[in-house]
């Protein structure tokens, strides 16, 4: 029998190719099923402003409590983006969650912050835009900047306008933030800023990297921050090598190419998808 | 009585995909099919409480699926014409035959979008874009020998997976 006339005929497959996890993901967050498991959800601010801000590695399970105009976005695999307000831009990390509450009549838009995030908050003279994470609580002053929650420290780096922020600890304040500055809260709620002399730390959402005289190690570990990707050195000399450069926004496959040619190693992906990394 | 959260959880990651291809045989937008099998599991969802003990909670949603499609149909009549919704509306809504179409259909999606790579895109060119084997082979630069080869191998798989035996 031939059954290649068995087959039955089908539209589109390729439309077809859905993500059962996406959808369910989808669905649950319609539906109000709250469940510290997977969500994927997505949130950006845009403003006169940005910021990024990184949460730690292990999402912590809030209890969200319904609140006026409440919208919840989790990225679980991949980074996703969401707006809310009408143009706030919020870049959300893989494995981070956010949940954003719009409360008019107070006039202040808060987002609740496990993970990391990339904020570009809309200019609004009219509300207060603010971020909390466990440990801190940041305000929007009309700014662009990331927020990191990880490893039990928060940290805010801020990429444009001005920023505030405030540790639960004991309600310390640390105003005026401006571009190039960084604030790391550590556990206990001791704060301390300092000047970055550039953006890697939050090249996962921007994906402009500058590495000055790093190691392999180093630059692998950063890049893997942005592309989501595996890999392992062959020996000690190449992950030691070091190198000096610039990437804008460029594919992985061309950041490989230049580390290639650079360090004279070859950089070759295995059959599971990792990178194994050699001379 | 009722359907618990996990129970729900199951249901859905094991029809979602038959489901929209179930709508999709009405409403030809596979965008379209997503939202109302998202409206369906949704119905079932918000009747989770009343759902008596033993019901045959698939074949609701299927149900609902129908009703939805009909319904997503005739308020889009001026994209349709009145002959074919009338054969639509008078097929047999939960026939064991649709829904068994539609898992079928979804067991096929779920087997081609699992294999290899290359096979799978040679398979797509062959079977959806209807191009021929000296098309695919002139397209991606391999021999005839290596389409063919491509063919085989995703028929095999299929029969395998639909059929439960290979040839």
């Amino acid at each position: 029998m031939n059954h290649d006339n068995d087959i039955p005929y089908i539209s589109d497959v390729r439309m077809l190719d859905i993500d059962t996890d996406h959808e369910w993901a989808r669905f649950k967050a319609a539906a109000g099923i709250s469940e510290p498991k997977t969500f994927r959800l997505s949130t950006l601010w845009k403003a006169a402003a940005s910021i990024v801000l990184i949460a730690g590695a292990s999402l912590l399970a809030y209890n969200h409590l319904a609140a006026p105009a409440t919208e919840t976005h989790v990225a679980s695999q991949e980074a996703i983006e969401a707006t809310v307000e009408t143009s706030t831009q919020i870049s959300l990390n893989r494995n981070s969650r956010i949940t954003c509450t719009d409360n008019r009549k107070n006039g202040t838009y808060n987002v609740q912050l496990e993970g990391e995030a990339y904020f570009d908050v809309e200019k609004n003279p009219d509300r207060t835009f603010t971020i909390d994470t466990k440990d801190v609580t940041v305000t929007v002053r009309g700014t662009s900047f990331d927020v990191c929650e990880a490893d039990g420290n928060t940290t805010v780096t801020v990429t444009s306008g001005n920023v505030e922020v405030t540790n639960h600890a004991d309600n310390q304040t640390i105003g005026n933030l401006t571009r190039g500055k960084q604030l790391v809260c550590h556990a206990g709620g001791k704060m301390e800023v300092r000047d970055v002399d550039n953006f890697n730390c939050i090249a996962w959402k921007l994906r402009n990297f500058e590495f000055n005289d790093q190691t392999l190690e180093e630059i692998m570990k950063q890049l893997q921050t942005a592309y989501n990707f595996q890999y392992n050195f062959a020996n000690d000399d190449v992950r030691k090598a070091k190198l000096t450069g610039t990437f804008d926004q460029q594919d992985i496959q061309s950041v490989f190419t230049v580390i290639e040619e650079a360090l004279d190693i070859t950089i070759t992906q295995d059959a599971d998808g990792a990178w194994s990394i050699g001379k | 009585m009722g359907i618990d959260t996990k129970t729900f959880e199951t249901l859905f990651k094991q029809n979602f995909v038959a489901v929209t291809a179930y709508c999709n045989k009405y409403v030809r937008d596979t965008e379209e099919a997503k939202d109302l099998a998202h409206r369906a599991f949704m119905k079932v969802w918000e009747k989770r409480e009343a759902v008596p003990e033993g019901s045959n909670v698939k074949a609701l949603t299927y149900r609902i699926a129908h009703n939805l499609s009909i319904n997503y149909i005739r308020d889009h009549k001026k994209f349709c014409d009145e002959e074919e919704l009338q054969t639509v509306e008078s097929e047999n809504s939960d026939a064991d035959n649709d829904i068994k179409a539609a898992e079928l259909e979804a067991a096929v999606i779920d087997t081609i979008n699992h294999m290899p790579e290359k096979s799978k895109k040679v398979f797509l060119m062959s079977r959806y874009d209807q191009l021929s084997y000296n098309d695919i082979a002139g397209q991606l630069g391999v021999s005839i020998k290596t389409v063919e080869a491509h063919i085989s191998a995703a028929l095999k798989l299929l029969r395998k997976k639909i059929f439960g035996s290979a040839p």
